[in-house]
């Protein structure tokens, strides 16, 4: 699997962040301020799912101990020890499309 | 098509199930729009009648989409209710006054009584089905342990 | 690697050995009993509103190390604290939680008492003309009591300094507000919980533990200049925590929490919208401010592992329905039994004292320091209090918290 369409820009409202599944990977679709991000559904820390963390700005936090990192930049924020994985995102009328060659994963220990 | 009295009492018991089985969207499903729900007492310390919790749609579905990421009492909740009276206020909503027990039971299976009250509802019959226009839970028990972020 | 036992019984490794306590301060009969003389006995202690006793012969019942008490308002406007107990049997006197009364009136052989105190009536008083006693000899005991901003409080010591001195600048965050407004009790719980009545003290002191309430974690923690607010420790085991170092206020962002909105009505005179402050008076009461709410916050010790908590939230007497119906729906939504928070602070409290009850953890750490970059003062995170709390409790107990076991098996 390469490119696929994840969803539309309709299905994920701004500052919200959605769950989806393609084919066999489940991953998080976040929509910062008309931005669209995709990345894996838990936290790199302690694998709590992002899809109840909150967006402010550019910014993703883990609702868990406040990790943050900001979207567009990979930067981490307040807190955060590791990066955030994401996926390469573009959006072509009105689709989000994310390259999901590879699942990508965190190695938890 | 009139609702009976019937349809309120399924109403209300599939309330208590909804809750007990922490089924929030189907609970809120029960409700009216613009429903009030209140917790209440009447306080003789201070010698009036008090709200514990007072919560439109908006935020009891704010609050019951963040329970789960709030620490809470382990354990489970049974409500066994008695729909005493139901009293019609012309065609299109009723009131009606449920007994209410509700029952604790730990995760190690040992219950007790947690709380006793009455549901004073209001009920709107004006449609197909009957919705709860409004609760108040009037609680009888002041001391309920270490609380609950839970309607009941 | 974890710890043998021998490991886990030896004091933990910190720098300054006043940074940690001993768990048997929270569990031990005796320490407790020496606590109800040395410590509860000899300080101010939060009773109620003066709202809850505003006309003459309104009167509140509650209790202080076992002793049962009546406060109630005199004829002279004056509000007094009784040991509500007859002078003959012993009978409890008053028997409701609160009312008014126009002569206090013992149900078993009908004595009665004025408000002031005084033995006013006895049936055939002449069966006590042989042997006495007169009823001159029989007025009720009377328990000092003063008040604060509106608070009542009682000290059992003849001998302690007046309120005022005892809590000196420790009032600041509050007095001021608190006469800004008429204000009366319009919430009020209580429960009882199984922990250690410090325990529930120290819980609002700990300000570390915001991490674990979500809403804190999303409307605080979150929020700009959240750790640059000091700790300000005051004389006699008080302490707050209110502005910035650099004055300015602490604005809790409430909008943070799914479905609240920011407080910026109904804001006390003398807060900024939002602000939050708590001061923690010595040994057991917390004032909180949370913007548009008030909350009262303390327990009543009844054995090591039980206290009754009791909650109150103040509100602006004579304000429009709509406006309490706001301020009432704003603070349950944190503080009372279907709150976010005081609930989790229930569990918090009896999780902890049912291990330490079984002796599973033996110490309590409270060795955190973060210091702001003058190198004096300690942000919000630090035990700073929680070790000033320690420090007054030693003091007054003539015991170390983090060994009083041992020294009192030496003492012996
Ligand atoms: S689990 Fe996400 S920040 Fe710790």
């Amino acid at each position: 699997m390469s490119w696929q369409q994840v969803c539309t820009t309709d299905d994920v409202d701004e500052d919200a962040i959605e769950e989806f599944d393609v084919g066999d990977i489940t991953l998080l679709v976040a929509n910062a301020g008309g931005e669209y991000y995709a990345f894996p559904p838990n936290c790199p820390h302690q694998e709590t799912p992002l899809s109840m963390g909150m967006i402010e700005g550019e910014t993703l936090i883990c609702i868990k101990h406040l990790w943050q990192w900001n979207l567009r930049t990979g930067e981490l924020g307040d807190n955060a020890e590791s990066p955030l994985l994401k996926y390469e995102v573009k959006v072509e009328e009105g689709a989000v499309m994310v390259n999901l060659e590879k699942e990508l994963k965190y190695n938890y220990q | 098509m009139t609702i009976s009295d019937d349809q309120i009492k399924n109403l209300i018991y599939k309330s208590c199930r909804l809750l007990d089985a922490e089924e929030f969207d189907d609970y809120l499903d029960l409700y009216t729009e613009d429903f009030e729900y209140k917790v209440t007492n009447y306080s003789p310390e201070i010698k009036s009648d008090q709200e514990w919790m007072d919560a439109n749609r908006a935020e009891l579905k704010g609050l019951l989409a963040n329970v789960p990421l709030h620490f809470r009492l382990l354990g489970s909740f049974m409500r066994h209710a008695t729909v005493y009276d139901i009293e019609r206020n012309g065609a299109d909503t009723a009131n009606a006054l449920t007994y209410v027990t509700i029952y604790y039971t730990t995760p190690e299976g040992a219950t007790s009584v947690w709380a006793v009250g009455r549901y004073h509802d209001k009920i709107d019959v004006s449609g197909d089905t009957p919705l709860i226009a409004d609760r108040n839970m009037k609680l009888e028990t002041r001391e309920v342990g270490i609380g609950t972020h839970l309607p009941m | 690697m974890s710890r043998n036992a021998e490991e886990h019984l030896s004091p933990p490794k910190v720098a300054d050995g006043e940074s940690y306590i001993h768990a048997s301060v929270y569990t031990d009969p005796d320490l407790f009993a020496e606590e109800e003389e040395k410590v509860l006995r000899r300080t101010w202690k939060f009773v109620c509103h003066i709202s809850e006793v505003e006309k003459a012969g309104d009167y509140r019942t509650h209790q202080w190390t076992g002793v049962p008490l009546v406060t109630i308002r005199g004829n002279d406007d004056k509000v007094r604290t009784f040991v509500n107990t007859c002078s003959h049997r012993g009978a409890k006197i008053v028997r409701d939680v609160a009312g008014n009364m126009k002569h206090m009136t013992c149900f078993f052989h009908m004595w009665e008492y004025d408000l002031e105190g005084n033995c006013t009536y006895q049936p055939r008083e002449e069966g006590y003309e042989e042997l006495g006693p007169t009823k001159d000899d029989l007025s009720l005991r009377e328990i000092r009591t003063d008040i604060f901003a509106g608070l009542i409080f009682i000290n059992f010591d003849g001998n302690a300094e007046s309120l005022r001195d005892y809590i000196g600048e420790a009032g600041e965050p509050f007095e001021k507000i608190f006469n800004n407004h008429e204000l009366e009790v319009f919430h009020y719980n209580q429960t009882h919980v199984k922990g250690n009545w410090k325990a529930w003290y120290l819980t609002n002191c700990d300000l570390y533990h915001e991490w674990s309430h979500l809403v804190n974690r999303t409307t605080s923690v979150l929020t700009k200049g959240y750790h640059d607010r000091p700790w300000r420790i005051q004389p006699n085991g008080h302490g707050y925590n209110a502005h910035h170092l650099d004055g300015s206020p602490f604005q809790v962002n409430y909008k943070k929490y799914k479905s609240w909105e920011n407080r910026d009505h109904l804001v006390f005179k003398g807060l900024a919208p939002g602000e939050f402050r708590v001061t923690d008076i010595f040994p057991n009461l917390s004032v909180f401010f949370r913007a548009t709410c008030i909350r009262l916050n303390h327990s009543t010790p009844i054995a090591p592992g039980h206290c009754i908590m009791e909650e109150r939230g103040l509100a602006i007497k004579g304000e429009s329905r709509e406006d309490r119906r706001m301020r009432t729906k704003q603070f349950v939504q944190i503080w009372g039994p279907f709150s976010r928070n005081a609930s989790e602070d229930c569990a918090y409290v009896e999780a902890t004292h049912a291990c330490q009850e079984a002796g599973a953890n033996p110490y309590d750490l409270m060795s955190r320091v973060e210091k702001f970059e003058d190198g004096v003062h300690e942000r919000i995170h630090s035990d700073t209090y929680l070790r000033h709390f320690w420090g007054e409790w030693s003091r007054l107990m003539g015991r170390p918290a983090n060994n009083p076991k041992n020294f009192m098996e030496a003492a012996e």
